[in-house]
């Protein structure tokens, strides 16, 4: 995977700047920063589907529920089985995406399109939530696994391997782990973006007709997309469930289905760059407003969105970079 | 000459109305067809049935030989086909290269600069499709069907919106397509750009085959200038 350091300077200085923090913060502003980061994938997965694509999936929580669910069950069922902090997470990134590819199946080949695919998905997240929320009964046990209901799952062991000074996936591991995996899933998205298959299903957004009449498959390109947004939302809903050790219905709700919605569009869908430094911005404002209550986050939020909608339709963060790189051009020769 | 698309009694229903009734036609290489007919008459049911936006209620199509009604759109663009719709269908987000590039050559070379040039897009490799004039669009739109050389392209309405100079180039590169091998389905009503470049024309009315013949044959026939021309 080559990267290009000519076009891509404002990148590799927000990692840099990133990757020096730790010298600098303590253990809670570190921790904080790993949670804001945490949410940047179901984002980048959204951008892809929905920015490239036009595909607006408005339940990516489905996924981000199912992945965090699925790793908390396979890691408490298998707790000390030699690395089980390492094969629980893949396997659970494993299990979201075939679900992924189950949803996209019926959705592209079903001829589901435009509005409703924002419909469908939102009815899954919601029916996930619902369905999650019923489950506090002792009955509903997975092997050693309780669902536990509207509280939620806990107790699920580290990711990581348990004997390595620094490797279980926490503190300052953490941080840096997701940090890394930020920059490799940048890096692919681009590379994805850059490549024949990305440019037939960026032109799927404008035309899926035409598309087709070149001799391109376009509900096959639309699944793939698909299913790499739903294991990126996976992702997002692993590195949670592992950052504060818990997992719930409400993170599937509708709330939470909409919040990466406003962070994309209010982000700049169509620049991944942008997305994530949009949703580690936003996250941060909503965790920031909700010490003083939840709904001036969501309220603020909303706002945003209606902001962006109207005067940045390409959305702000991306406005912000392109006009730093207007005014600093070496940032991009 | 061997026969390229064959249709028997292709029939198309949309709900009680009949669009395209028992329509038979057949089509040889190297030929270019022109399918007329005033509005209403099914050019476009019968355009879509062929390339496989629609399914026929009854009848069969025949891409050399081969029963093709049950191919998606991208299947049948594998055998050899090549699409143009009424409307420019170019990606206007896209540069002239990156919409080429989109085409798919079926893995055959192709000289770029030359197409370029045959197109009058030398100068526009980088500019947006978007930004493209309406007759630029058509000439890439067309680019598009033809890039991989197909052994059949249908095109729908290639001079709708063109001025008289340009549609008289876009006939030129169609006869210069066409002898380098490609036969050419034109749903069209232009009769000047029919009288320009059509080897043989099927007159379409009220779904059915009313008229088949070449050119002066057409514009010779009383029901034909009647029914179509207006002249009677």
């Amino acid at each position: 995977m080559k990267l290009n350091i000519k076009k891509n300077k404002l990148a590799i200085i927000i990692f840099l700047i990133l990757g020096v923090v730790p010298f600098f913060l303590d253990s809670y502003y570190l921790n904080n920063i790993s949670y804001f980061m945490c949410w940047s994938f179901i984002s980048l997965g959204l951008a892809v589907i929905w920015g490239m694509g036009g595909v607006l999936s408005f339940g990516q929580t489905a996924f981000f529920g199912l992945a965090g669910y699925s790793f908390s069950v396979i890691s408490i069922n298998f707790l000390g089985v030699a690395g089980v902090g390492i094969w629980s997470p893949i396997l659970a990134l494993l299990v979201t995406g075939l679900f992924g590819l189950v949803v996209g199946y019926f959705l592209f080949y079903g001829g589901i399109y435009d509005v409703f695919i924002g419909i469908v998905t939102l009815a899954i997240t919601i029916v996930f939530e619902t369905f999650m929320q019923q489950t506090a009964g002792p009955e509903y046990t997975i092997g050693l696994a309780r669902l536990n209901g509207f509280n939620g799952m806990q107790g699920m062991p580290t990711i990581g391997f348990q004997d390595l000074k620094f490797g279980l996936v926490e503190g300052i591991t953490q941080y840096y782990f997701i940090l890394f995996i930020a920059a490799i899933i940048l890096l692919s998205l681009y590379k994805f973006k850059n490549s024949k298959t990305g440019l037939i299903f960026f032109a799927t957004k404008e035309n899926r007709d035409r598309v087709a009449s070149l001799g391109h498959n376009v509900q096959r390109v639309q699944l793939m997309a698909f299913v790499i947004a739903s294991m990126l939302a996976g992702l997002s809903g692993i590195l949670y469930t592992n950052w504060g050790g818990y997992i719930t219905p409400s993170s599937m709700g509708l709330v939470s289905a909409a919040l990466p919605v406003v962070w994309v569009a209010a982000s700049g869908k169509k620049d991944f760059l942008s997305v994530f430094v949009g949703t580690v911005f936003l996250v941060w404002l909503s965790q920031t407003l909700a010490i003083n209550g939840a709904q001036f986050a969501i309220i603020t939020m909303g706002l945003i969105l209606v902001i962006a909608t109207i005067f940045f339709p390409d959305g702000i963060i991306l406005m912000l970079k392109n006009k730093l790189i207007k005014k600093f051009k070496w940032l991009q020769s | 000459m061997a026969t390229i698309l064959e249709t028997k009694l292709l029939t198309k229903k949309f709900g009680g109305f009949i669009a395209l009734e028992d329509v038979s036609l057949s089509v040889d290489q190297g030929e270019i067809r022109f399918v007329i007919g005033p509005n209403g008459a099914g050019k476009s049911t019968f355009f879509k049935l062929v390339i496989g936006f629609h399914t026929p209620n009854n009848g069969i199509i025949l891409y050399k030989n081969k029963n093709i009604e049950k191919l998606k759109t991208h299947e049948r663009i594998k055998l050899g086909m090549g699409i143009k719709f009424q409307a420019p269908s170019v990606f206007s987000e896209l540069t002239v290269l990156e919409n080429l590039s989109l085409a798919n050559n079926m893995g055959k070379s192709f000289d770029l600069e030359s197409l370029l040039n045959d197109f009058s897009l030398e100068n526009e490799k980088k500019t947006l499709a978007g930004d493209l004039s309406h007759g630029k669009k058509q000439w890439l739109d067309i680019a598009l069907a033809t890039l991989s050389k197909p052994d059949l392209v249908f095109l729908d309405e290639p001079t709708a919106g063109l001025s008289f100079e340009e549609t008289e180039k876009t006939g030129n590169i169609i006869k210069k397509l066409n002898k380098q091998g490609i036969t050419f389905v034109i749903v069209g009503h232009d009769m000047d750009f029919v009288k320009q470049i059509a080897t043989r024309v099927s007159v379409l009315h009220l779904g059915k085959i009313f008229f088949e013949g070449s050119v002066p044959e057409v514009l010779s026939d009383k029901d034909v200038n009647n029914i179509y021309l207006g002249v009677g």
